[in-house]
C-alpha cells in the first residue's frame, strides 16, 4: 500500500473539495512547521439516499438503511534530519447496504427477510527512513489495522473480521559503481476470525447451483497466519548498455507449512539515448485462501498455486529531451499456472474418514500475449492508448482446456485531452474489450424439495458475452482567482448510453435468458475549488 | 467502493420486471412437487411417492422413475442417478392415467412405492450424526408429453435412524381464503387477498444433532407458492401465514377450467397441496 507524502513546499497549506450529484470530497494538506506537514482526504457518497427514495414502494425489497460508502486517508510526515524522515499514515474505508425482501427471493426461496453487508478497514502505516551514508540506506514500516466483512441474508451470515501485521525492513546499498543492492525481510500476521452459517455452494464454471441445495455449514473459525518473506533484489551493470537485475526470494506459509526459494531475473540493453530492450522471469506463489485450507471448511491438505512469469519487451522515449512528443512501451508475456485450487465434489480418506475433498489442487493454467502503450503530449492536446491482446486458459482432470473466466482477447484503450480558450478543457475516454467468456446452460433438472432448479452446464466458458464498449466525456471550466481555483465540471460516463451485458439473467428453469447489462448514460455535474 | 455500482445495477435491472417467464404461471409441462406418506422414514420402509404437475395442453404424458443412493449433490455431485452405481431403475416411459373429463393434466398425478436400502447401505460411510438427522435416497422422475417436451425432477427421501421416532410429518392445509372467507368460487377480475389455514403452531419443532452429537431445537419454516393458470399474483411465494394478493384473470379461460394449487413445504421434505379448479 503506498501514499504520497504532502506536498507544501511551495505553499503553507492548500485545500481542495469537490461536490457533485454522486459525492463529496475534500483533502486538506499544510505545513505544521519546517520539519513536519499533515494530509487529511476524505469522500462520501450520498448516492445511497438516491437510491433509497428512488426504491420506496418497491415490491421485492424495501432498503431500510440508506447505503453509505465513505473512505478517509491522513498522513502525518516529518523529517527527523536530513537523513531520517518519518511518515505515519491511516487509511480507512467503510461500506454498508441493509435492505429487506419482501416476499423469499424468487430464484431461491431458502432466501428471505433481512439483507445485510458491511465492509470496512482500516491500517496505521509508520514508515520511518534513513540514510546511513551516501551509498546506503534502510526503511522501516509497518501497516497495524482490521478488516471486516458482514453478510447477512436471513437467518444466513458470515460474518469475517481479520486483525492484520505487517513489517518490512529493507537497506539498500550501492555496493560499487555497477552493483546496486537491496535485500529486505517482511512478515506479514493475520488473525482471523470467521462465524458462518452458510450452505456450500457448487459453482463451477461460474454457473452457481442454487443456495439452497447446498449442505449447510456452521462454523466458528480461527486462525492465525504467519508469511515470512526474505528477499534480495541486485542491478549490476555488466556493460554501458547491458545490465541485469537478478533476485532470489525465500518465502514461508505457516497454514500450508510450505517454504519456497523462488528465483527472478531481468536484464535491460541499452540501444541508444531513447531505447531499450528488457526481459524478465521469475517463479511466484501465493498461499492459498484461508477457507480453501482450512480443515472445517475446505482441504486442509490443500497447497500454495505456483506460477512461472515471463517477459520481453522494449521502452522507447521519442521525446528527445523535450515535454513534447511521444513515449511508447511494448511486452509479450507468457504465465504458466500450476496447483491452482478448484472445487472438488469428489471424496477422500482424511484421519480415517471418507470426507468430501471440498477443494483440490488439480487447476493448471496458461496465459499469454502483447500489450503495447503509447503516451503522447503536444501543445494542445495529450492523452495515451493502451492495447493488450492476450489468451488466458484453465485445465484440469476433468475438464480439457478452456478459456480463463476473465479471458479478454482484445482491450483497447484510449484517453484524450484538449485545453481549450479560456480554461475550458474536453477529455474523453473509449474502451473497447471483448466479452468475457461464459458457460452456457444447457438444461436443467428441478429440485422438488427446495423448489429450485440444478443448472446443466455445457462446456465451461465456451461463449462469451457481447463485445464491451464505453465513452466517457468530461467538461471542465476553471476560474483562476490569485492562488484558488474553482473548476465547474461535468463528467459523463458511458454518454453514447451503451447497453453493455455485465451478466446473463436466466428464467426459472434456465429455458430462457435475457443479458443484465451495466450502467447507463450517467452523468456527474459539479464543482471542485482549490485555495 | 464496489457497492454504489452495485446498487445502481440493483435499481436498474433487478427490481424491473424481466421479460422472461413466470415461475408461478401454469402453462407449460411442470412437475412441481413431490408429496410423500412420510417425509422422514427409516432404513427399509416402503414409501408411496404422489407427483404433484401440471400441463394445461398435454393430450398425453409419460414418465420414467428412477432411484439411487446421494453420491453429494449437496457438495457439487450432479443432481441425477444417472451413471450412479447403485441406480434402481423403476419404470420407463410410463403412460399416465388420463386426469378427469373436462380436467387438465394439474395436480396429483399416479403415485407409485419406492423401498428405501437397508441400513447397512443408505448408513454406510456416514458419521453418528448424519445418520439422527437423515441421509438422503434420491428420486429422479422424468415426465414427457406428446408434444416431445420433457422435464427431470430429484426427489430426495430421508432415512433416519429407525431409533428416532419423531419423524417428520407433511404440513397440514385444507382450506384456501379469499379476503378471510373460504374461496369457493373464481371471481373475474377482482382483486382479494389470499391466505390457508396454516397457523404459526403449524411448524413442527425438531432436533438436529451437530457434528459433536449435540441437539440443536430448530423450527420449521414453511413457505407458501401459489401457482396460478390464469390471473396474476403478488408473490410467488409467502412465507408462514404470510398472505398474498391474486387478481382475478378479467374473462374465464376459453376451453378448459381455471387452476390455483397451493404448495405448502416444511424446509425437510414435506409438502401439503390444496388444489382449487373453477
Amino acid at each position: 500500500m503506498k501514499s504520497r507524502k504532502p506536498d507544501v513546499k511551495e505553499r503553507d497549506s492548500k485545500a481542495l473539495f469537490y461536490v457533485d450529484n454522486l459525492s463529496a470530497g475534500g483533502l486538506i494538506e499544510s505545513k505544521i512547521d519546517d520539519k513536519s506537514s499533515f494530509l487529511v482526504s476524505g469522500r462520501y457518497s450520498y448516492i445511497g439516499f438516491f437510491l433509497k427514495n428512488a426504491l420506496k414502494g418497491n415490491e421485492a425489497l424495501d432498503l431500510t438503511v440508506a447505503p453509505e460508502f465513505q473512505d478517509l486517508t491522513a498522513i502525518y510526515n516529518r523529517e527527523i534530519s536530513e537523513s531520517e524522515n518519518l511518515k505515519v499514515s491511516l487509511l480507512g474505508s467503510r461500506d454498508r447496504l441493509a435492505f429487506v425482501f419482501q416476499e423469499p427471493l424468487r430464484g431461491d426461496p431458502s432466501i428471505r427477510g433481512n439483507f445485510t453487508n458491511t465492509t470496512q478497514f482500516y491500517r496505521i502505516i509508520p514508515a520511518y527512513s534513513k540514510k546511513l551514508d551516501a551509498t546506503s540506506s534502510y526503511r522501516l514500516s509497518s501497516g497495524i489495522g482490521q478488516d471486516e466483512l458482514g453478510v447477512e441474508v436471513g437467518d444466513q451470515y458470515l460474518k469475517l473480521k481479520s486483525q492484520v501485521v505487517t513489517l518490512r525492513a529493507e537497506l539498500d546499498k550501492k555496493l560499487s559503481s555497477d552493483w546496486q543492492s537491496q535485500i529486505g525481510i517482511d512478515h506479514q500476521y493475520a488473525r482471523t476470525q470467521v462465524d458462518l452459517n452458510l450452505p456450500n455452494t457448487s459453482g463451477e464454471g461460474g454457473v452457481t447451483n442454487p443456495i439452497s441445495t447446498g449442505a449447510q455449514r456452521q462454523a466458528h473459525i480461527q486462525s492465525e497466519q504467519n508469511n515470512f518473506g526474505f528477499y534480495s533484489r541486485n542491478d549490476l551493470l555488466l556493460s554501458e548498455k547491458l545490465s541485469l537485475q537478478p533476485g532470489l526470494r525465500f518465502d514461508h506459509f505457516s497454514q500450508t507449512k510450505e517454504s519456497f526459494l523462488l528465483p527472478r531475473l531481468a536484464a535491460k540493453y541499452v540501444i541508444d539515448d531513447s531505447l531499450f530492450l528488457k526481459a524478465g522471469s521469475g517463479i511466484y506463489t501465493q498461499p492459498p485462501q484461508p477457507q480453501e485450507a482450512n480443515a472445517d471448511y475446505g482441504n486442509p491438505d490443500i497447497r500454495s498455486p505456483q506460477s512461472i512469469h515471463l517477459t520481453v519487451g522494449f521502452e522507447m522515449d521519442a521525446r528527445a529531451g523535450s515535454k513534447e512528443g511521444s513515449t511508447y512501451s511494448f511486452n509479450l508475456f507468457d504465465r504458466q499456472y500450476d496447483k491452482l485450487v478448484i472445487n472438488s465434489s469428489g471424496q477422500t480418506t482424511r484421519n480415517g474418514q471418507t470426507v468430501f475433498e471440498i477443494y483440490n489442487n488439480n487447476g493448471r493454467g496458461h496465459s499469454y500475449g502483447a500489450e503495447l502503450q503509447w503516451k503522447f503530449t503536444e501543445i494542445d492536446y495529450s492523452g495515451f492508448i493502451s492495447y493488450t491482446w492476450s489468451k488466458s486458459t484453465r485445465w484440469n482432470p476433468n475438464q480439457p482446456e478452456y478459456n480463463f473466466q476473465y479471458d479478454q482477447t482484445h482491450n483497447f484503450n484510449i484517453v484524450v485531452a484538449k485545453p481549450l480558450a479560456n480554461e475550458w478543457k474536453i477529455s474523453g475516454r473509449f474502451r473497447y474489450v471483448t466479452g468475457n467468456p461464459y458457460t452456457p446452460v444447457v438444461g436443467s433438472t428441478y429440485d422438488a424439495d427446495n423448489e429450485v432448479y440444478f443448472p446443466q452446464r455445457g462446456a465451461l466458458y465456451s461463449e462469451r458475452l457481447k463485445d464491451f464498449f464505453q465513452a466517457d466525456l468530461r467538461i471542465d471550466k476553471k476560474l483562476i482567482e490569485d492562488k484558488d481555483i474553482w473548476t465547474f465540471y461535468l463528467d459523463i460516463q458511458n454518454i453514447l448510453n451503451t447497453k453493455n451485458p455485465e451478466s446473463i439473467q436466466y428464467s426459472y428453469d434456465y429455458s430462457q435468458k435475457n443479458n443484465v447489462s451495466g450502467l447507463p448514460l450517467l452523468p456527474a455535474l459539479g464543482v471542485k475549488g482549490e485555495f | 467502493m464496489k457497492a454504489p455500482r452495485l446498487l445502481l445495477l440493483l435499481l436498474l435491472t433487478g427490481c424491473s420486471k424481466p421479460n422472461l417467464p413466470e415461475f408461478n404461471r401454469l402453462e407449460n409441462i411442470r412437475i412441481l412437487a413431490f408429496q410423500t406418506n412420510t417425509p422422514e422414514v427409516s432404513p427399509g420402509d416402503s414409501v408411496t411417492i404422489k407427483p404433484i404437475i401440471s400441463d394445461i395442453t398435454a393430450t398425453s404424458l409419460s414418465f420414467s422413475a428412477s432411484a439411487c443412493m446421494d453420491l453429494g449433490i449437496s457438495h457439487g455431485a450432479s443432481a441425477t442417478c444417472q451413471g450412479n452405481p447403485s441406480q434402481i431403475v423403476l419404470f420407463t416411459n410410463k403412460a399416465l392415467s388420463l386426469p378427469g373429463v373436462g380436467e387438465s393434466w394439474t395436480g396429483i398425478a399416479d403415485s407409485f412405492n419406492v423401498v428405501v436400502p437397508t441400513a447397512p447401505i443408505i448408513f454406510m460411510n456416514h458419521q453418528p450424526y448424519e445418520i439422527y438427522n437423515g441421509v438422503n435416497y434420491l428420486i429422479e422422475y422424468t415426465m414427457t408429453n406428446n408434444q416431445g417436451s420433457s422435464v427431470t425432477a430429484i426427489k430426495r427421501i430421508l432415512v433416519s435412524d429407525s431409533a428416532k421416532t419423531s419423524k417428520n410429518t407433511n404440513p397440514t392445509t385444507n382450506t384456501i381464503y379469499a379476503d378471510g372467507l373460504p374461496m369457493n368460487s373464481l371471481v373475474l377480475g377482482v382483486k382479494s387477498t389470499l391466505s390457508t389455514d396454516l397457523t404459526v403452531s403449524s411448524s413442527e419443532t425438531y432436533i438436529l444433532k451437530n457434528s459433536n452429537l449435540e441437539s440443536l431445537s430448530q423450527t420449521e419454516k414453511l413457505t407458501t407458492t401459489w401457482f396460478v393458470s390464469d390471473g396474476e399474483t403478488k408473490y410467488y411465494r409467502s412465507s408462514g401465514v404470510d398472505t398474498n394478493v391474486f387478481t382475478a384473470p378479467g374473462t374465464s379461460p376459453v376451453g378448459r377450467s381455471f387452476y390455483l394449487l397451493v404448495v405448502t413445504r416444511d424446509d425437510r421434505g414435506g409438502v401439503s397441496l390444496i388444489k382449487k379448479k373453477f
